[in-house]
């Protein structure tokens, strides 16, 4: 069984969602290893990333827990060692461009806890809208089959980010999946827990 | 399009925090006032009126304030209640009682459209694909409104007191995914999870 956790960004300023993350992982990992992901960020923007959150992971997780930041050229072998791996927001493009295809990553995560912030739910959706309107209706890797709305409910009136906004895109994600597909609106500050057999 | 719900169950005890994601994904479905429909049929009947006017009467009152109507739901009117409301909240209870009156409305989905129809515990359970249940211990069909699996309680110390002894979860999880390909969503006893459908 793979545990995906799907959340709407900005997940550094929720003290409530790190709270019950780290309750629910240590419940399943008592001593978990985990590989934070930045690749969604340009590569000098990815260190201050992983700056901000490694000292969360251990301020919310306690001192067992081990942190790990993730190289793109060995990505694939930290992968192997870790229980978690946590795909934090940026540029779906980028997450899309350098990590494998839906089955290989189907592969590579079994039995581990994946997490996808902002782009990285984008990246495991099958279709997603974002906080950018400019940037529309995006495809995912499709890890999961669900569509995705990130920073859902998140206003910004200079740019037309208004209600009717996400009322309006969570319209248009329904006319392009299939009926059986979920549409999920995902709050920052969330978290959406899905088991799925290997 | 129609807006589900599904909480996790022991909504009285939800924290300040999952009161107001509760608000927002209500409210920002809603261009009027909520009325509320109460549908307590997973409940003894004894139970109805009761908990209607000392739990939810408040519970209501925590998510709107005064800004809201609310109503119980009978199984002889409640077609006529679910035309008034536009919230429809299904309580926790008994998976077994909830079905037996809901599933004789077989146009329950068209009922429902473009409605923000909320299910907790066996309310959530009744609108999923399939799930498990905490009561019975066991995989059972929901009506399939929400194309997902769902484990209502998740991690929770339900039945603690059980003489069969406390829920084992990820056994759980397992007996639940040798029955279906669908994801399973993991909903905790506060939270909710919000599905978007088309009507």
């Amino acid at each position: 069984m793979t545990t995906y956790i799907l959340t709407g960004g900005w997940d550094h300023l929720y003290p409530n969602y790190l709270e019950n993350l780290a309750k629910f992982i240590l419940q399943q990992k008592p001593e978990p290893r985990i590989l934070q992901c930045a690749f969604a960020k340009p590569e000098n923007e990815q260190s201050e990333l992983y700056n901000i959150f490694e000292p969360l992971f251990y301020q919310y997780f306690g001192e067992d827990v081990e942190v790990e930041n993730a190289n793109i050229d060995h990505y694939l072998e930290q992968l192997e060692r870790a229980d978690v791996f946590y795909i934090h927001g940026g540029e779906l493009e980028r997450l899309l461009e350098i990590l494998p295809d839906a089955a290989t990553v189907r592969r590579l995560f079994a039995n581990k806890i994946i997490i996808g912030s902002s782009a990285g739910a984008m990246y495991l959706a099958a279709k997603s809208i974002g906080y950018y309107s400019e940037n529309g209706m995006n495809d995912g890797a499709g890890v999961l089959p669900v569509g995705v709305l990130v920073h859902y409910g998140a206003i910004a009136n200079d740019r037309g980010i208004t209600m009717d906004y996400w009322r309006k895109s969570v319209q248009d994600l329904i006319d392009v999946l299939p009926d059986d597909m979920l549409v999920l609106p995902l709050t920052e500050g969330s978290m959406t827990i899905i088991e799925r057999a290997d | 399009m129609t807006t589900y719900i599904l909480s996790g169950g022991n909504d009285s005890q939800m924290t300040d925090a999952q009161v107001a994601k509760l608000r927002a994904a209500i409210l920002s479905g809603l261009n009027n006032e909520p009325r509320v429909l109460s549908v307590s049929f997973a409940l003894l009947r004894e139970d109805w009126e009761w908990k209607f006017r000392d739990r939810r009467t408040p519970a209501f009152q925590r998510l709107f304030d005064k800004n809201y109507d609310a109503r119980l739901a009978y199984p002889d009117t409640f077609r006529e209640d679910v035309k008034w409301a536009n919230v429809i909240y299904i309580h926790g209870g008994d998976d077994t009682l909830l079905a037996h009156y809901l599933d004789k409305y077989e146009d329950l989905k068209e009922l429902l459209a473009g409605k923000i129809v909320i299910g907790a515990s066996a309310g959530a359970d009744y609108l999923s694909q399939i799930f498990w249940t905490c009561d019975w211990r066991t995989v059972m069909n929901g009506r399939g409104l929400v194309k997902a699996a769902v484990i209502t309680h998740f991690d929770s110390e339900y039945g603690k007191d059980d003489p069969r002894g406390p829920v084992d979860w990820a056994a759980a999880k397992h007996e639940l995914a040798a029955e279906t390909d669908l994801p399973i969503y993991l909903i905790r006893e506060g939270d909710i999870e919000v599905f978007e459908k088309g009507e």
